[in-house]
């Protein structure tokens, strides 16, 4: 028994209760998910962190069949998935409570919610390919309903767009997984992650074999995460989706495909990594320079922001690329970061929206007036989002820059006649601030500062002639409970701890992260 | 002359046989009621059920009754298999869908028949038995697909399946004649060893026999291209007799396909240059055709027929998975190729439960609906929250969606192709099952974000909820918990022909 099991006990007994006990849906499910979140903290506490490793280990044979590979039920965690495991357990909180309490069908939609944390859950703590793979998966079921059920716009479009994009994904990775285990000899099968590790290390794979393993792999979490050219499906999919959803899926599950680069692919194939890196760069520079580009195009704010998160997957990928010590480990605390600024900027955009009636830029305008704390809430979540000094992405940025300046060039880099490659790419992620700064502020203006639109200024005017003016956004206002803004001031606070002590995350994740195969220092 | 225990392995297709027969008579005689028969079917069947799970499970094989028969783990398996299938079929008929207009008694004694005929095609060691079998089960069939005779849809369905049937079958005996004619036997393990110990070149007439062979076999398993029956059947038959159809007879023929050829003709001159690119060939097919049609399908049971196809196809990929020719050498049987079979009987397990918990659905919403479209659908989960889960579950681990049964077949599936190098298959695998996705979330997306047409609640009464549970329980249950469906199909292979059998053989004369 291992307390891991608990974080995937508790939703499953409030989905249990919700379904079969009829208990209230809303209460029950924010009580699950703030006890894991104190699991989630509790465990990082006790975890070992100076040494590393993977603690909190249970073990339990699943599928053993004579002549097929074993499928272990392993559960355990490291430096690497503890800071995960902490951010779904504290976006899942936030997440229930941003959700309004009169939703309609409120117990499944409560029930959808907790299993796609349940699947990010874990998929963050199997140690074994099969687990891992399958948790993720059935957390996309619950993506379809709830954009399908709950969503807006063209839901229905979306969502299935969404779904069989995601499942092309899954379905090339586990071709990818398979072909792994299956590379091995057939006494040494198995879809254990610690046990795979440990026989790589030991017999490498022959360079080819690795190479197509890799590239499969590569498109199977390229498409989950949105790498460039396979990111097409999150744009629409979020802006549709219901803003709980959107920040369990872009603020959690996504990240399941960089912790799959750092925890499987790079270590176990790592020629076919250095073949692919030419390939990786390149590609994570379409995400800063097209999906940038388009970004400040966008018109709309849920599009926007769905466009921003895929371009800020390029930071993740350069970090994960440099493959050194500095570098992953900038890349793990920016994955928490990054999941707290879109998870606070999804929620914000929704609550905007809800409130104003309103997500076109031309549209909305001077909203500070009405409602100054959300006008606050949305400037930290784009200071996030930007990078600013003392909020988590800049710990995980700053990081990912010296990463990829001390990253020293593979040799199919050098072959290519570019040896400062890393360099070249660190400053095109450096750009990328620059533009992140471009449309966070432009949005921040167009949604907050500025004037009102201006069809509503004349007609106030002169309505305002005769008693009372009619208001732009009748319902416009800010509340001033708690609950309402509660949740994200929760996540502004633990960006804003990360962000002044960034010691406390690195120690957490740098020794597990020296202990990653292959890994420069 | 015989082995003793050649009457208690048999003892199952017996006893059910027996049991028809006497049902049939009784309820001629005493005017039974059609639930008091059906209740007599199903202690019948748990009978039997009860015999077979008693019978030795040893997974060595025993010939008998003169070679014609064989009791190997497959059979035993493919027994326990058919009988629960026969099982849910009786409880349908008579419990979950719409009362017949006239006649109950015989649609629900029929099955057990069709059960006999399934169960000895699943020990047949012998292209006499098989075929006598087949008929059994085919003709049973004729008589059920046709039951509502009053019915337009119903009468197409049957004079379809009739005539395609009759010809299918009289392609199987045309090519059992070849291959009687250019081996002097009809017996699989003799015929087996005419190849592999005699050394006998594969002459072109046997060759064209076993071609014959799979397209009446083809026929029974919907493969393309002779799966033209299975929309138009599926549509105009009872849910209860689709459902068999679907599972039952697949199953039926799956095994006799995997007797034929892993049994008898695995060997590289038969698979490498005959049966496998040919199936190859067809399970592409089968794939693109079965999964591609359903997409436009309105109608929930012709798009369940298409989609049928389209499982037949990734079963076919799995069998030829299990041959031995393919990796070059003949290896132990026990290792590699056992990959294929333990695959396909998965595959069966989490097909039976997906199938039957959609089917029990659309029985149970035939008579509440007024059609079955998709359209119909719309807002069912308010209607009745257990009649839509029972059917999102179904469709979506028949999509191959974790953590469902119909993931770990597809898994399995693909574990196979990877490992025996079939890598173009591999390919339509994974593009098909993607496009398998699209029509499978149709239905789900009109049960829950559809508004419902008509608010009032669906009741179900308290053995059809606790099947619809049961099935719940067992598809989420048998995904999460592979290792239960793995133990089912433990040691359920066909015999290892380097294993001397128990019977004496007879001379070969060539």
């Amino acid at each position: 028994m291992s307390p891991l099991l608990a974080l995937l006990l508790f939703p499953l007994a409030a989905i249990l209760a919700i379904i079969i006990g009829r208990f209230p849906a809303r209460p029950t499910a924010g009580v699950a998910a703030g006890i894991n979140l104190v699991i989630s903290l509790g465990l990082i506490w006790n975890y070992p962190a100076a040494q590393g490793g993977y603690a909190y280990v249970m073990d339990y044979p699943w599928v053993a069949i004579q002549g097929l590979p074993s499928i272990r039920f392993h559960l355990g965690a490291d430096g690497i998935s503890l800071p995960l495991i902490f951010l779904t357990g504290i976006v899942t909180l936030a997440a229930i409570a941003i959700s309004p309490a009169n939703i309609r069908r409120s117990s499944e939609y409560y029930c959808y919610l907790l299993l796609m944390s349940l699947g990010a859950m874990g998929a963050f703590t199997s140690l074994d390919l099969f687990f891992f793979f399958i948790f993720h998966d059935f957390a996309l079921i619950a993506t379809f309903l709830l954009i399908g059920i709950w969503g807006s716009q063209n839901r229905q479009y979306a969502s299935f767009q969404v779904t069989i994009y995601l499942m092309t994904g899954s379905l090339v990775l586990l071709t990818g997984f398979v072909a792994l285990v299956m590379a091995l000899p057939p006494a040494e099968r198995t879809f254990d992650i610690v046990a795979l590790q440990n026989y790589i290390t030991g017999h490498p794979l022959s360079g080819s074999t690795q190479d197509i393993i890799f590239l499969f792999m590569l498109i199977g979490f390229g498409i989950l995460v949105g790498l460039f050219p396979f990111h097409s499906w999150a744009p629409p999919g979020y802006a549709s989706a219901p803003p709980a959803a959107a920040m369990l899926h872009a603020g959690i599950l996504k990240k399941f495909a960089i912790y799959g680069m750092i925890r499987i692919a790079i270590p176990m194939l790592h020629d076919g990594f250095n073949t692919c890196l030419p390939l990786i760069l390149a590609l994570l520079a379409g995400n800063f320079l097209y999906a940038g580009f388009v970004t400040i195009a966008q018109k709309e704010l849920p599009t926007m922001i769905g466009f921003s998160s895929i371009m800020h997957m390029g930071y993740l990928f350069l970090g994960v690329a440099c493959w050194n010590t500095i570098g992953v480990t900038g890349a793990v605390i920016l994955m928490v970061g990054h999941g707290l600024s879109a998870a606070l900027l999804f929620g914000l955009s929704g609550e905007i929206t809800n409130r104003s009636g309103e997500n076109r830029f031309i549209e909305l305008g001077g909203l500070a007036k009405r409602a100054p704390v959300l006008a606050v809430l949305f400037s930290f979540a784009s200071m996030a989002s930007m990078g600013v000094p003392g909020l988590a992405n800049f710990a995980g940025e700053i990081m990912v820059f010296f990463g990829s300046f001390s990253a020293v060039p593979t040799s199919s880099l050098v072959m290519l006649g570019i040896p400062g490659a890393f360099i070249f790419f660190g400053m095109i992620a450096i750009y990328g601030t620059v533009m992140t700064a471009i449309f966070q502020l432009r949005a921040l203006k167009n949604v907050f500062y500025g004037p009102m639109p201006a069809r509503y200024q004349p007609q106030t005017a002169e309505l305002g002639a005769g008693g009372e003016a009619t208001l732009p956004f009748p319902g416009m206002t800010d509340t001033s409970a708690l609950v309402e803004h509660g949740p994200y001031v929760l996540l502004i606070f633990a960006s804003l701890v990360i962000g002044f002590m960034p010691f406390l995350m690195i120690h957490l994740v740098e020794p597990s992260v020296t202990l990653l195969p292959f890994i420069k220092t | 002359m015989f082995p003793p225990s050649c009457i208690s392995y048999l003892a199952p297709e017996v006893i059910i046989s027996l049991w028809a027969m006497a049902l049939l008579l009784l309820e001629a005689f005493l005017e039974l009621s059609p639930r008091v028969v059906a209740s007599l079917a199903l202690a019948g069947i748990a009978l039997t059920l009860f015999i077979t799970l008693g019978l030795g499970f040893d997974t060595s094989s025993t010939l008998f009754w003169g070679g014609m028969c064989r009791w190997d783990g497959a059979a035993r398996f493919f027994d326990l298999f058919f009988l629960i299938v026969a099982a849910l079929v009786i409880w349908m008929g008579d419990e979950a869908q719409a009362p017949l207009a006239h006649g109950g008694g015989e649609f629900v004694i029929l099955p057990l028949f069709t059960t006999a005929g399934l169960m000895l095609l699943a020990s047949a060691n012998d292209f006499m038995l098989l075929f006598v079998a087949l008929e059994l089960v085919t003709i049973s069939f004729y008589i059920l697909v046709a039951y509502q005779r009053r019915s337009l849809v119903a009468l197409e369905a049957g004079v379809k399946y009739l005539i395609l049937g009759g010809l299918s079958s009289a392609f199987l005996v045309m090519g059992v004649a070849y291959i009687f004619g250019l081996t002097g036997t009809t017996r699989f393990d003799i015929i087996w060893k005419f190849y592999h110990l005699y050394g006998n070149p594969l002459t072109p007439g046997v060759s064209f026999g076993l071609l014959l062979v799979l397209t009446g076999v083809g026929f029974k398993i919907a493969m393309v291209p002779f799966h033209s029956w299975a929309p138009d059947v599926y549509e105009g038959a009872p849910n209860s007799i689709t459902a068999f159809l679907s599972v039952g007879s697949k199953a039926g023929g799956l095994i006799i396909l995997m007797r034929i050829v892993l049994g008898v003709f695995d060997f590289p001159a038969a698979s490498v240059v005959l049966w496998i690119p040919l199936l190859t060939v067809c399970a592409i097919a089968s794939l693109i055709l079965g999964n591609f049609a359903a997409i436009p399908q309105r109608n929930l049971k012709r798009m369940l027929g298409y989609s049928s196809i389209g499982h037949t196809g990734f079963m076919l990929v799995a069998v030829i998975g299990a041959s031995v020719s393919l990796t070059g050498k003949i290896i132990p049987f026990y290792t590699e190729n056992a990959y294929g079979q333990i695959t396909v009987e998965v595959y069966l397990i989490s097909y039976l439960l997906a199938t039957f918990a959609a089917f029990i659905v659309l029985a149970v919403l035939e008579r509440r609906l007024p059609g079955l479209e998709i359209h119909h659908l719309a807002g069912l989960s308010q209607r009745s929250p257990l009649l839509a889960a029972t059917f999102t579950l179904a469709l979506v681990s028949m999509a191959g969606v974790p953590p469902l049964s119909g993931f770990i077949a597809k898994f399995y599936v693909i574990l196979v192709a990877w490992h025996q190098g079939l890598y173009l298959l591999l390919g339509f695998v994974i593009f098909t099952a993607i496009a398998a996705f699209y029509y499978y979330l149709g239905p789900i997306k009109a049960m829950y974000w559809s508004e419902p047409l008509d608010e009032t609640p669906i009741r179900l009464n308290r053995a059809t909820n606790g099947v619809l549970i049961a099935l719940i329980v067992l598809l989420i249950g048998t995904g999460f918990w592979a290792q239960s469906m793995f133990g089912a199909v433990n040691g359920a292979l066909l015999a290892d022909k380097n294993a001397p059998a128990s019977a004496p053989i007879a001379l070969v004369r060539h």
